[in-house]
């Protein structure tokens, strides 16, 4: 019995051996080679998604190196008086106050409807048109001269105070040459997200309007709302957000 | 004397083909697989250490990078806020309508025996006035500026309410229009 496997053992030894060879083969591939490629390709998708993530940085760390840090801080200064993060009536005040001065006209009333004191976003009114920001209604009655009038609502929206959009208007005839503006109008503030993103998130790019107000920002001066002299004398925090 | 030797066994069944065949080739297969493993698996090493090497490289340029912007987050901070900020400015400016065309059109619509009392206009461009005219001329007239103003496509759907002719021979009118798009821009 013995003898004859031996027997035939010996006769196809070459193709026992073989079979042995491509076993071993097949079982080494199933645990070294494969195991290897995957790793590989594992390793390569990495490598991938890290190449595209270098170059995000790359270009926000040359966008951030050109930068003018003092001009937008500039910038975002008058930016929060035209738009602050609050319904902030005293730069509504103080804007109508300027305004009064800067136009010749007569401020008879104004009006602010203060709507939910609640600090819930849910409650604020939101801005039409999917703007994210939320509204202040207001009405405004004025009296003036026509010129001084008509420079009057061209200021509501030229950044040199709170960015007042227009409604509607009813117009009167006053006394002698003057008349009368009943303006309905909204301002509007919008509060800051509290992140700002991950550090490999790219920079917002801006856009040509964007670039214009910024300009046009950078050329006007606004009128520091009136009792800021007062709020130093209270002990605060930090002045500045980002120092 | 010649001596012959005769094999008298019997020869034994021969070996199918395809044994033959098997152990022909299939020994010239396994070595073939055996060296291929051999290459693929240094290939295999290779591969997962070049890239493994690139990797570590990248993280540590992506690291360093990380760092040095993480330094200039006040920047970040301050340029992302302004964008954000310009941007809802923008849109908020865009969606708002110019007025200023309205008290220049009353002034132009008066004079010539008309006097305007009160006149209002919406965003919309929807506009309504309440009107003197001195005579019946004045208003003849004011109508046909009106008309020529209808023709140019200025004002569309003009509508006039109930005109009262008073004790002094004045017409009291009230009208309604719509101004064109051009008007709020």
């Amino acid at each position: 019995m013995q003898n004859n496997l031996l027997i035939i053992i010996r006769r196809y030894e070459l193709i026992i051996g073989s079979v042995i060879i491509l076993f071993s083969v097949a079982a080494l591939s199933n645990f070294f080679v494969v195991p290897n490629f995957a790793k590989g390709s594992k390793t390569l998708a990495e490598k991938q998604d890290l190449v595209s993530k270098l170059g995000i940085l790359r270009q926000k760390d040359s966008r951030l190196a050109g930068i003018d840090t003092a001009a937008y801080q500039s910038a975002f200064a008058k930016l929060n008086q035209i738009l602050p993060e609050g319904k902030d009536y005293v730069s509504l005040f103080s804007t109508f106050d300027a305004l009064e001065k800067k136009t010749g006209v007569t401020i008879a009333k104004t009006e602010f409807q203060l709507g939910s004191i609640s600090t819930s976003s849910s409650k604020l009114s939101r801005a039409e048109g999917g703007i994210p920001a939320y509204v202040v209604p207001l009405n405004i009655s004025v009296e003036g001269e026509p010129d001084a009038l008509q420079k009057f609502i061209g200021a509501l929206n030229d950044f040199s105070g709170r960015l007042i959009n227009i409604e509607s208007i009813k117009w009167a005839e006053g006394e002698g040459t003057v008349s009368q503006l009943a303006i309905s109008g909204r301002a509007f503030f919008y509060p800051l997200p509290s992140v700002l993103g991950k550090i490999d998130s790219p920079l917002p790019k801006m856009e040509s309007g964007q670039e214009n107000i910024l300009n046009k920002l950078a050329q006007i001066t606004i009128a520091p709302a009136e009792g800021i002299g007062e709020a130093e004398k209270v002990p605060v925090g930090k002045k500045n957000l980002f120092q | 004397m010649v001596k012959h030797s005769v094999n008298l066994i019997l020869a034994g069944p021969g070996e199918p083909p395809y044994i033959h065949s098997l152990k022909t080739f299939l020994p010239i297969i396994a070595l073939v697989s055996l060296v291929v493993f051999v290459l693929v698996f240094i290939i295999s090493v290779v591969f997962v250490d070049s890239n493994t090497k690139q990797l570590n490289l990248l993280k540590n340029e992506v690291e360093t990078l990380e760092k040095k912007i993480s330094e200039q987050k006040n920047v970040e901070g301050i340029y992302t806020l302004t964008v954000m900020r310009l941007s809802v400015l923008a849109q908020i400016f865009s969606s708002g309508k110019n007025f200023s065309k309205f008290i220049p059109e009353i002034d132009s619509l008066q004079g010539k025996g008309i006097t305007i009392d009160s006149a209002t206009i919406d965003k919309q461009g929807s506009v309504s006035l309440s009107l003197l005219a001195s005579s019946s001329a004045a208003l003849d007239d004011f109508v046909t500026l009106l008309l020529e103003k209808d023709r140019e496509k200025t004002y569309t759907n003009i509508a006039a309410g109930g005109t009262v002719r008073e004790k002094k021979g004045d017409y009291k009118l009230s009208l309604t229009f719509k101004t064109n798009q051009a008007f709020l821009q």
